[in-house]
C-alpha cells in the first residue's frame, strides 16, 4: 500500500516521503527520499533507498541505517536515520 | 620575503537563462583544477526562474502552469537545498580545489567560510549580518541569503543568493502549498521570515554595487586578491555541453 509523509524535522529540513509499506509483513517494499536537505555524496540518497527497500521496521531499524550511513561515509544535513523513521511512522498513522 | 596574496579570478558575468547558469557553474567547477585558482563567479537570471534542490520533486515544488503563464523558467540543481525563485538577487558561486585547503574538509565549517565572505560583503553595505548553520545569513533575524554546495571530484562548488529585493507574493504563486488554505498564513509567514538589502537599507542597491561590496568582503575573508577575467573558451564550450545534455533536458530536470 501507497504512503506519503511530510515531515519537518526538529530543528532541520522537511523530508517528503513516497513509500510502499507491508502492512502484514511490517516492511518497507520501496521508498523515495525527497526533501530540502542535503546529502553528499548527492547519489548516497539513492543508496539509502536501495537499502531501505525491503527493510523491517523493527527495534534495529534506525540502528541498522545509521551502520550503512557511517559504513559509506554518507554525510547528512538535515535529517538524520531516526528522522527518517519518525517521518514513516508518520505517513503510516 | 613578501608573502604574495592568494589570488582568485573573479567572473563578473551577465543575466542568463536558468540552464546557463547552472551550466556555466558545472563548468568551472569540472574545470577547477586545471585551472588552477579560485573561481568567484557574480551573475542574474533572465528571464526569472525557480531552482529545486538536487532532493526535491519537481512535480511537488513547482506549479508548472504559473510558471509558463508568467514566463519564469524552473531548473534543478546539482546542490541539494530548497526551491529558490531567482529573480532581484546577485548570485555567487565559489569554486575551489579541496586540496587547496582554502577551505576545510568540514561541510559545516566551510559552509561558515565562504558565507563569511558574504557577511563581511554586507558589512561593506552597512548591515551586520549573521551565519545560522547549516547554509542561512541572516539579518535582523530574517533570512537574507541562501546557500548551497557540493563536492566532486575533490572540487567545493557553494553557490547562493544574495536578495537585493524580494516578492515574496510572486514567489508563491509559483511554488506548490500542500495546503492552499493555508497559502495566506504560509505568505505572511514568509514575509516575517525573510528579508532583502531594499528592505533592511530602506532603498535600492544595484547589483553591480552589491558586485563590488561582496568583491571586498570576498578579499578580506580569504586575504586574497579577486582579479577580474573572463571564462575561458574551454569553459564556455564544456558549459554549452553540460546545458544541452543535462540542464535543459526533461529526463535531468524532472529527475526525481
Amino acid at each position: 500500500m501507497q504512503f506519503n509523509s511530510i515531515y519537518k524535522v526538529p530543528n532541520g529540513k522537511l523530508l517528503k516521503l513516497k513509500f510502499d509499506f507491508d502492512s502484514e509483513k511490517n516492511r518497507l517494499v520501496s521508498i523515495k527520499i525527497f526533501g530540502d536537505f542535503f546529502a553528499h555524496p548527492e547519489n548516497s540518497i539513492e543508496l539509502i533507498e536501495s537499502f531501505l527497500a525491503g527493510k523491517e521496521l523493527n527495534q534495529f531499524f534506525v540502528l541498522d541505517l545509521e551502520r550503512f550511513i557511517k559504513f559509506n561515509s554518507i554525510e547528512l544535513f538535515g535529517f538524520q536515520a531516526k528522522d527518517l523513521l519518525d517521518a514513516i511512522t508518520l505517513g503510516l498513522n | 620575503m613578501v608573502e604574495k596574496m592568494l589570488e582568485f579570478r573573479l567572473v563578473q558575468d551577465s543575466f542568463h537563462d536558468a540552464f546557463t547558469n547552472m551550466a556555466i557553474d558545472e563548468a568551472i567547477m569540472q574545470n577547477c583544477t586545471a585551472f588552477g585558482k579560485p573561481t568567484i563567479r557574480f551573475y542574474g537570471w533572465k528571464p526569472a526562474a525557480i531552482s529545486i534542490g538536487y532532493f526535491q520533486s519537481l512535480m511537488d515544488e513547482i506549479d508548472l502552469k504559473k510558471c509558463n503563464e508568467l514566463k519564469v523558467d524552473f531548473v534543478r540543481r546539482i546542490t541539494g537545498g530548497g526551491a529558490v525563485f531567482h529573480e532581484t538577487e546577485l548570485t555567487y558561486s565559489f569554486v575551489c580545489s579541496e586540496e587547496s585547503n582554502l577551505v576545510s574538509k568540514n561541510i559545516l565549517e566551510s559552509y561558515n567560510q565562504i558565507c563569511n565572505g558574504l557577511i563581511l560583503g554586507f558589512k561593506e553595505l552597512g548591515l551586520i549580518a549573521k551565519f545560522v548553520p547549516l547554509n542561512d545569513i541572516i539579518i535582523n533575524g530574517k533570512k537574507i541569503s541562501g546557500n548551497a554546495q557540493t563536492r566532486r571530484q575533490k572540487t567545493i562548488l557553494q553557490h547562493g543568493t544574495i536578495l537585493l529585493k524580494v516578492d515574496v507574493e510572486k514567489m508563491f504563486s509559483l511554488l506548490k502549498v500542500s495546503n492552499e488554505k493555508i497559502r495566506d498564513k504560509l505568505i505572511s509567514d514568509v514575509k516575517q521570515r525573510v528579508t532583502s538589502i531594499e528592505n533592511e537599507l530602506g532603498k535600492e542597491v544595484s547589483l553591480q554595487n552589491c558586485a563590488i561590496a561582496m568583491k571586498k568582503g570576498f578579499e578580506k575573508a580569504f586575504n586574497a586578491k579577486l582579479v577580474e577575467e573572463k571564462l575561458t573558451a574551454e569553459e564556455l564550450k564544456l558549459a554549452e555541453k553540460i546545458k544541452k545534455e543535462q540542464f535543459s533536458k526533461k529526463e535531468w530536470n524532472f529527475k526525481r
